[in-house]
């Protein structure tokens, strides 16, 4: 939907479902008492339980299983995150998922882990048209903490949709930006030429960046959404494109990825797999 | 002749599954196990593909120091403090047991055996009494569907705290249906009580001595059965109406260490840890110090139903009983 700002800007607003999978917990340290059980703790009200399984951390990783090795040792805390096209056939959504493994005795606590999880998913039309709107979004606001034990259930599974409104990006000011960046720095130049190659031969790559490239998973996100706001929409290949960080694996595709242990030292130059 | 033999393991959640499966292999490597070192078993982990395979020859390489598999990441995980398996899908490891030595005369023992062990959340089979858990229903089905076609079925149990467990009345419905179900192929089913070396946690040097005694063992789970009346439903499964073989074991994960022979629960790590040696990093800091105890028990039991001087019958545990009436 399009509403005419009172400034003139042109918004749109963007509604959000959400959904987490996990334990309950409680306590400053957010401990997980001897009771409780894996679970999906929160689904906002327009999610059907039967969507539970369509939106399960793996799935969305293209992964068997979601394991702790999987996890970058820099993006323990926060955990893993992927945004793409959700992967059943013809989606109409696009979701976003932090993950990670966090010590059931709290938050830097010594116990067993446990998988905490928790997933936005939101129109695939929204993410076509704001990328990088919405993973600068999903970088400052989507986080996989734990419900709390005091929160009814009622709360926790009719949850309104959060909304966000976000403004369109002068074409332009994309434009602008990203010859800045051409120029500037070492991330434009193989992205574009990788999203290009991408769309010319259909095959599955996947294009690394390490420490070297970025300093912190923000920045990155920052240029990838970049980058695809910069896309025509005419872009063939857009479904099959995940924005991945902090996650050993890439789902085919064409995969965008940031690994915040990864130095120059240890891999090649940073093309196409 | 290559038989092969599929084992569900079942119990509430935080009750040692997993824990009990990633030490498993170590236990048969050390012979921590209370069957005749000369029946020489071994265990080896394998691929489904091997598993499936026609064959089973034996592979060369020794899959314990192959840094790839499933079953190595769940040792490497139950090094670094475990992980709570989660809910989103049944996950199935997969051996090949021969036995290599002398069987007791009674026992006609060929092999190999290749097992397919399948641990699963405590929260699918077993989650706890009047909680509504959203298990997906794919994987509710997918369990039953894999205990029903079990072979044998392992239940895994906490020693301690049993009686303020808020789940037993949910197992004793599982059990009661398992019971019913006609389809069934459950040939033997194993009730083993975890971290049984907690028993012997004031004990100090003197633990294992303890602990290796038999009668020592039957006498814990006599007291474990008279806290947990309901166990009793597993009379219903029994030959000859209902077909099976029930044993009772305990177990210890974490083990005694060796050489000292104390619980190996290291008081001055946070957590609860096994003693480590300091300046080695991952499984290879605990392996100095750590030997399983029993944990090969429940598996070599419900794969050949050969019982060791730690498995216990209806009949071994009602003894005393009569003895006192
Ligand atoms: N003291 C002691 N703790 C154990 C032992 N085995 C497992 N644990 C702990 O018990 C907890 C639950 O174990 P886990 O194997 O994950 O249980 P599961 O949920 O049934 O698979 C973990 O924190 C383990 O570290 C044992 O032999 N002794
Ligand atoms: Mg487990």
């Amino acid at each position: 939907m399009r509403i005419a700002a009172p400034n003139g800007d042109e918004t749109a607003e963007i509604s959000l479902e959400r959904l987490h999978y996990g334990k309950l917990a409680f306590g400053a340290t957010l401990r997980v008492p001897a009771t409780a059980g894996y679970g999906v703790t929160l689904r906002s009200c327009n999610l059907q339980p039967a969507d539970d399984r369509l939106l399960s951390p793996p799935r969305l990783m293209a992964l068997r299983r979601f394991e702790p090795d999987l996890v970058d040792p820099a993006s323990r805390r926060r955990g893993s995150f992927i945004a793409r096209v959700a992967p059943e056939p013809n989606s109409r959504r696009a979701i976003f998922l932090r993950a990670r493994f966090r010590p059931e005795d709290g938050e830097s606590g010594h116990g067993r882990l446990y998988q905490q999880s928790a997933v936005w998913s939101v129109s695939a039309a929204d993410w076509r048209q704001h990328p990088a709107a919405l993973l600068a979004m999903a970088d400052s606001e989507l986080d996989a903490l734990p419900d709390l034990v005091t929160e009814d259930e009622a709360t926790r599974y009719n949850a309104a949709p959060a909304r966000y409104l976000v403004r369109f990006i002068d074409p332009r000011d994309v434009w602008s930006a990203l010859e800045d960046a051409l120029k500037a720095t070492h991330w434009a130049t193989p992205t574009l030429e990788f999203l290009a190659r991408g769309a010319e031969t259909g095959k599955d790559a996947t294009l690394t960046f390490g420490a070297d490239d970025f300093a912190s998973e923000t920045e990155f996100l920052g240029a990838v959404g970049l980058a695809l706001q910069f896309l025509p929409s005419s872009y063939p290949r857009w479904r099959e494109i995940s924005v991945v960080s902090g996650l050993l694996h890439a789902p085919q595709g064409l995969c965008l990825r940031y690994l915040p242990s990864l130095r120059a030292a240890a891999r090649a130059t940073p093309v196409a797999a | 002749m290559t038989e092969r033999l599929s084992i569900c393991l079942i119990g509430p959640k935080k009750g040692g599954k997993s824990s009990l499966l990633a030490s498993l292999v170590d236990c048969v490597a050390q012979s921590a196990f209370g069957y005749s070192p000369r029946l020489r078993p071994a265990l080896q982990p394998i691929t489904e593909a091997e598993y499936f395979a026609e064959s089973a020859e034996p592979k060369k390489a020794n899959l314990l120091s192959v840094e790839q598999g499933d079953y190595e990441r769940l040792r490497r995980e139950f090094a670094e403090g475990g992980l709570a398996t989660d809910t989103l899908d049944t996950y199935e490891y997969r051996f090949r047991l021969t036995v290599n030595g002398e069987a007791p005369p009674a026992a006609v023992l060929r092999g190999p055996w290749l097992l397919e062990i399948i641990d699963s959340a405590g929260e699918i089979a077993v989650p706890p009494d009047g909680a509504e858990v959203a298990i997906l229903n794919d994987v509710k089905a997918k369990l039953a569907r894999q205990m029903l076609e079990a072979d044998a079925i392992v239940i895994v149990l906490p020693l301690v705290r049993l009686e303020d467990s808020g789940w037993s009345g949910n197992l004793a419905r599982l059990i009661d249906r398992l019971a019913l179900a006609p389809e069934k192929k459950l040939k033997r089913l194993v009730v083993v009580f975890s971290q049984y070396e907690r028993l012997f946690a004031r004990l100090g040097p003197s633990a294992f001595t303890y602990a290796c005694d038999p009668a020592v063992a039957l006498h814990a789970l006599r007291k474990s059965l008279r806290a947990a009346q309901w166990l009793d439903r597993l009379r219903a499964l029994e030959a000859p109406n209902g077909g099976a073989s029930v044993r009772f074991t305990v177990c210890s994960a974490y083990g005694f260490v060796k050489r000292f022979q104390n619980p190996n629960i290291d008081p001055h790590q946070p957590g609860e840890r096994r003693f480590r040696r300091a300046g080695l990093e991952g499984a290879r800091a605990y392996n100095e110090y750590w030997r399983p105890f029993l944990t090969a028990e429940p598996f070599l039991y419900a794969a050949l139903g050969l019982d060791s001087a730690f498995t216990f019958s209806y009949a071994q545990l009602d003894a005393r009983i009569e003895e006192i009436a």
